[in-house]
């Protein structure tokens, strides 16, 4: 593994059993990422790009292959370790926001670092920090109903963000708002790229995925690198 | 691991998902508040129930025996020589014979003949604390032809109209009387439980006078005192010795009851009852356990997504499930908080309705708070493990 490399995906088959016998959703995965690197995975619904986005996220295993994160290997752990896993690695950003609705946006991102076990001086800090960071700072007592939809996923983001996790995972992050807010979303995650972080983003539109830095396309459980001539 | 945060933050949430399912959460509730509401309103009002009649078997005398003797056909009552007999009884301190009937007293010319007439002599007095001013009766007063009374309030009131009586005369059944002594109001047992409204009052005199005025030669009832050291049921054996002697083991010619046999029966056929009641109240605490784990089974396939998402934040498996088994605590534990205060209303109610006394169990509340934090976790213990167990993929993308 390079110095710069992350992720590292090696031959990843993930095998569903089904009532009638097995289903194999990916079929020999290879991925690599680098440090600092704004992916975008492309594919359209059915092509396995969830399946791989809970392996990436620690939140499922492969059924053979290789998977390293942050230089540790992640196999059949227990879902405990994979929970301690995810919290310290891995921030996600999902398309309906997921935010808790009866507990303020300050709350919302306090989770992880409650999970984190962090105290809690530090954690009100590093809220504030957080929110601040996406400019809504002056909302940290909003209830998420209170949020615009384009607020709602800055606050996720704000909390993906708390625990300073190695690569921030979006599942379709633009999917549930206007064109015109998505943008400003997708602008944040250049600014939030532009500062270092490691950003995987999966979606099914090319044009969203046209503002990452690297495209590699998914179709039927199988990968390939490139850009979106190749359409 | 388990982590004060994680404590306080489920704590909190627990009461926020009352909060916002206030009718919900009161019906589930509601099995564990009338389960304590009963366990603790009945064991209080038996306690008080209880504490007020052993207290006033007391009043009548522990280290007292009631001889009632009837007789035979053959000799009825007791003679002065059998009265020394029973005297000298081994485990015997004293005896005070006793007699009652009904008359009339006469002052001026008002006539009042609903008077109760009690006749006791002067050890009576040394064992039952009953005057409230004047002077109990000597031994003079006992053979004396000077006949004096002590006589309690309703008849100071009804005949003399006034509580003024000390040095009063009066004629009881034609016989002249003067009273020297006033009696205390009668607290005791007994009295409760007779209505003595429409009566004109007691009158007190020597026992030998009621003999005669109503044409008996022996007494029949007799309070024997028990000596110290003596058990109860000593001194009751050897009586009962004598008395078989005095009547030749005739069937039925004599009874006596053992104060303190009565009040430790008492005692053990409440705590009896005390636990049986617990034993069915308990019932409806199983009852509310099943609704406390329904609910909280609804409330995590509710939260399915809640969940789905806090491990992908990363809550370990066993954070989720003692959030849920907090939450499943603070409910039953209100609902016994409830329950608690509920049944001591109950009780307060009940025993001012029924004039016993209010006696709060302090046993009785611990168990009831013990038994209702013993139900959150008995019945929260299995949607919480559920909770725990859900595969985080599924439980995000469920709606």
């Amino acid at each position: 593994m390079s110095d710069n490399e992350i992720l590292r995906m090696k031959g990843i088959i993930k095998d569903y059993v089904l009532g009638s016998g097995t289903s194999r959703v990916l079929k020999g995965i290879d991925l690599t990422v680098d440090r600092g690197e704004f992916l975008a995975i492309l594919g359209p619904s059915g092509s396995g790009k969830s399946t791989l986005m809970n392996i990436i996220g620690c939140l499922d295993v492969p059924t053979e292959g290789e998977y390293y994160l942050s230089g540790k290997k992640i196999a059949d752990q227990d879902e405990a370790s994979l929970a301690q896993i995810r919290n310290k690695e891995v921030g996600f950003i999902f398309q309906q926001f997921q935010l808790l609705q009866r507990q303020t946006a300050f709350e919302n991102v306090e989770l992880p670092l409650i999970y984190a076990n962090m105290p809690e001086k530090q954690r009100r800090e590093r809220v504030r920090e957080m929110l601040e960071k996406v400019q809504l700072g002056d909302k940290m007592e909003y209830f998420p109903n209170q949020l615009s939809g384009g607020q709602q996923q800055r606050v996720a983001i704000a909390r993906a963000l708390a625990a300073n996790p190695t690569i921030l995972l979006a599942d379709e992050p633009t999917g549930a708002l206007d064109q015109k807010t998505g943008a400003q979303i997708i602008e944040l995650f250049h600014q939030l790229n532009e500062e270092g972080r490691t950003i995987i983003m999966i979606t099914h539109d090319r044009h969203i995925a046209e503002h990452a830095s690297r495209i590699v396309r998914i179709l039927d459980g199988e990968l390939s690198e490139g850009d979106l001539t190749d359409a | 691991m388990l982590n004060l945060s994680v404590v306080k933050q489920s704590f909190r949430m627990s009461l926020q998902n009352i909060k916002a399912n206030k009718l919900r959460s009161f019906l589930t509730m509601l099995g564990i508040v009338i389960g304590v509401a009963s366990v603790i309103g009945l064991v209080t009002m038996v306690k008080g129930a209880t504490d007020s009649v052993i207290g006033k078997l007391s009043d009548l005398g522990a280290g007292t025996l009631n001889v009632n003797a009837v007789g035979t056909a053959l000799k009825q009552g007791l003679s002065e020589s059998d009265l020394d007999r029973l005297r000298g009884t081994e485990g015997v301190s004293g005896i005070a014979p006793t007699a009652s009937m009904n008359g009339a007293a006469s002052l001026g010319n008002e006539v009042y003949d609903k008077v109760s007439i009690s006749g006791y002599d002067v050890v009576y007095f040394e064992h039952n604390d009953i005057l409230d001013r004047g002077r109990i009766f000597n031994n003079d007063d006992m053979n004396g032809d000077v006949k004096v009374c002590i006589v309690d309030a309703d008849f100071a009131k009804n005949v003399f109209k006034t509580p003024d009586v000390l040095g009063r005369q009066f004629k009881l059944n034609g016989y002249e009387y003067i009273v020297v002594g006033v009696r205390k109001d009668d607290e005791s047992l007994f009295s409760a439980m007779y209505d003595t409204s429409d009566r004109d009052g007691t009158v007190i005199v020597p026992y030998k006078n009621v003999l005669r005025m109503s044409g008996k030669q022996n007494v029949s009832s007799v309070e024997v005192y028990i000596a110290e050291g003596y058990e109860s049921t000593t001194a009751e054996d050897n009586l009962r010795s004598v008395l078989d002697g005095i009547y030749n083991d005739a069937d039925n010619s004599y009874s006596i009851i053992n104060m303190e046999s009565l009040m430790d029966t008492m005692s053990t056929v409440t705590d009896m009852m005390t636990a049986m009641l617990a034993g069915i109240a308990s019932i409806a605490l199983v009852v509310g356990g099943i609704g406390i784990m329904n609910m909280m089974l609804v409330s995590v396939s509710e939260r399915t997504k809640e969940i789905g998402l806090r491990k992908a934040l990363g809550a370990e498996p066993v954070r989720i499930q003692m959030q849920f088994l907090i939450e499943s605590i603070v409910l039953s534990m209100i609902g016994g908080i409830i329950g608690i205060g509920l049944g001591l209303l109950i009780a307060f109610v009940g025993a001012i309705l029924m004039k016993i006394d209010f006696r709060i169990s302090y046993s009785a509340i611990a168990l009831g708070t013990g038994f209702s934090a013993a139900v959150g976790i008995i019945f929260g213990w299995m949607p919480a493990k559920r909770a725990s167990q859900l595969n985080p993929i599924d439980a995000l993308r469920s709606e």
